[in-house]
């Protein structure tokens, strides 16, 4: 007669159990960062399928001699995931590297699918006191430099830089004001002045120039108003026959000038009377 | 002495109790894969573990730099750390039903770790889109340091198994080994 040994079924003991359900878990984890890591790829390539941010800029004169750039810039998130805390900020240098101006936006949340509007405004100095007086009447290439910072899909800090090379177009470029001889009209002593100019911006000269005659003392000796409209790409040249006051030389002298339109006044470069 | 008619024949003497015989050997719980088997299988492991570890990664990262997209850390630097953890990986399945499997295990999952922590100090990717101004940076340390669990909790999972082995030697063959 034989005997069956027969073993009953044994649970695991502690220490195995231990090690299987640590390997489990790290076998669970790598499963679920794998999927992470893929949607999240699959979310950022749909981000950038979608396009570049679309914008749209305007430019105006504005108070306190400066160049008003408006804009805004839109961005969308088709992808899964969202983009938390985006921040945008745009600044404008001239060629030597003298800041001109700059614009912040955000910290701001783009939800998954969602989308959110960024407004640019940007003061350039035009006056011509300032480092960047020669934008009025000087064509020259800008800098414009771009950066965004914003987490994507929880963990992945992202920012973004560009950096882009611009042509600035004066809107008084090739300003001349020229002081013509003085001469004796019915009494009075007169010159001939003309202002001159070429409008290279993107935005039209509406209003009126003022011109002022001054002596070497910085005494005003007469002036008068020359009215502008002239779209971009358009030129100006006007002679207006100033009346002097009495006793008042030229000599070692000035012409300046102011634009006004819209209420706002900036100060025109002047020129040396010769 | 004569016999009596009818009475019975005598008896064979006795022989006494039978010896004890030693009790069959109970018939141990697992089956060990031969070492030639493991061997042959361990080789399929590895070229597995090789093309999963080196060959793919290499491959997309050189495809990466037709398009001159970079990567933190160098092809050189992939190889390595990917041929070493192929050749741990195998060697851990090739020795499981002895006390070097927990040990080895710890290898393997230090070795992970440490190109872990080598992706984490370089964990910023730049990426300067050709032909165009435009920068990237990304910073993924926070997505390696999830990624680091995976591997302390093997390294753990092999300190068990090996402290298991130690205090109990063929515990746990039966379970990874039943018949």
């Amino acid at each position: 007669m034989s005997a069956y040994v027969t073993r009953a079924h044994r649970s695991p003991p502690g220490l195995y159990r231990t090690a299987r359900l640590l390997r489990r878990l790290s076998t669970v984890i790598v499963v679920l960062l794998l999927l992470y890591v893929g949607t999240a790829i699959y979310s950022a390539a749909r981000v950038v399928e979608s396009g570049s941010p679309s914008g749209s800029y305007s430019a105006e004169f504005a108070p306190n001699n400066t160049v008003e750039v408006l804009g805004s810039l839109a961005f969308s998130n088709p992808g899964l995931y969202p983009i938390q805390g985006f921040q945008v900020a745009l600044q404008v240098l001239n060629s030597t590297g003298v800041f001109l101006g700059e614009s912040r936006d955000g910290p701001a949340d783009l939800p998954a699918g969602g989308s959110a509007l960024f407004p640019i405004v940007i003061y350039v100095p035009v006056a011509a006191n300032s480092p960047a007086g020669s934008l009025l009447v000087s064509d020259q290439p800008i800098t414009v430099a771009a950066w965004g910072n914003a987490t994507y899909a929880y963990l992945f800090p992202i920012s973004v830089h560009f950096t882009e090379n611009e042509t600035w177009g004066a809107p008084f470029a090739e300003l001349r004001l020229s002081a013509g001889s003085v001469s004796n009209s019915s009494g009075s002593t007169v010159v001939p002045v003309t202002v001159s100019f070429a409008n290279h911006a993107t935005i039209s000269d509406d209003g009126t120039v003022a011109v002022t005659v001054q002596d070497a003392n910085g005494i005003a000796c007469g002036g008068a108003t020359y009215p502008v409209a002239v779209s971009p790409g358009a030129s100006y040249s006007q002679t207006e026959t100033i009346t002097l006051t009495e006793g008042c030389p030229l000599a070692g002298g000035s012409v300046d000038a102011t634009y006004s339109t819209g209420g706002v006044t900036v100060v025109l470069p002047p020129e040396a009377i010769r | 002495m004569s016999a009596t008619p009818g009475a019975a024949f005598p008896l064979p003497p006795s022989p006494g109790p039978a010896p004890a015989l030693p009790p069959p050997p109970l018939p141990v719980p697992y089956r060990i894969p031969s070492l030639g088997y493991r061997l042959t299988i361990g080789s399929f492991r590895f070229l597995l573990w090789v093309i999963a570890l080196v060959i793919v990664p290499v491959a997309v990262l050189g495809y990466l730099q037709k398009f001159s997209l970079g990567f933190p850390i160098s092809i050189e630097t992939e190889v390595v750390y990917g041929l070493v953890l192929s050749a741990l990986l195998t060697a851990r399945y090739v020795v499981k039903p002895t006390r070097a499997y927990g040990p080895v295990g710890i290898a393997a999952a230090a070795v992970t770790i440490a190109f872990f922590v080598t992706l984490l100090l370089q964990a910023t990717y730049h990426l300067n889109v050709p032909q165009t101004p435009l920068a990237i940076s990304v910073v993924f340390a926070r997505f390696v340091e999830l990624l680091l669990i995976v591997p302390s909790l093997s390294l753990l999972a092999a300190l068990v198994t090996t402290i298991e082995d130690l205090r109990f030697p063929t515990e746990r063959l039966e379970f990874d080994f039943p018949l």
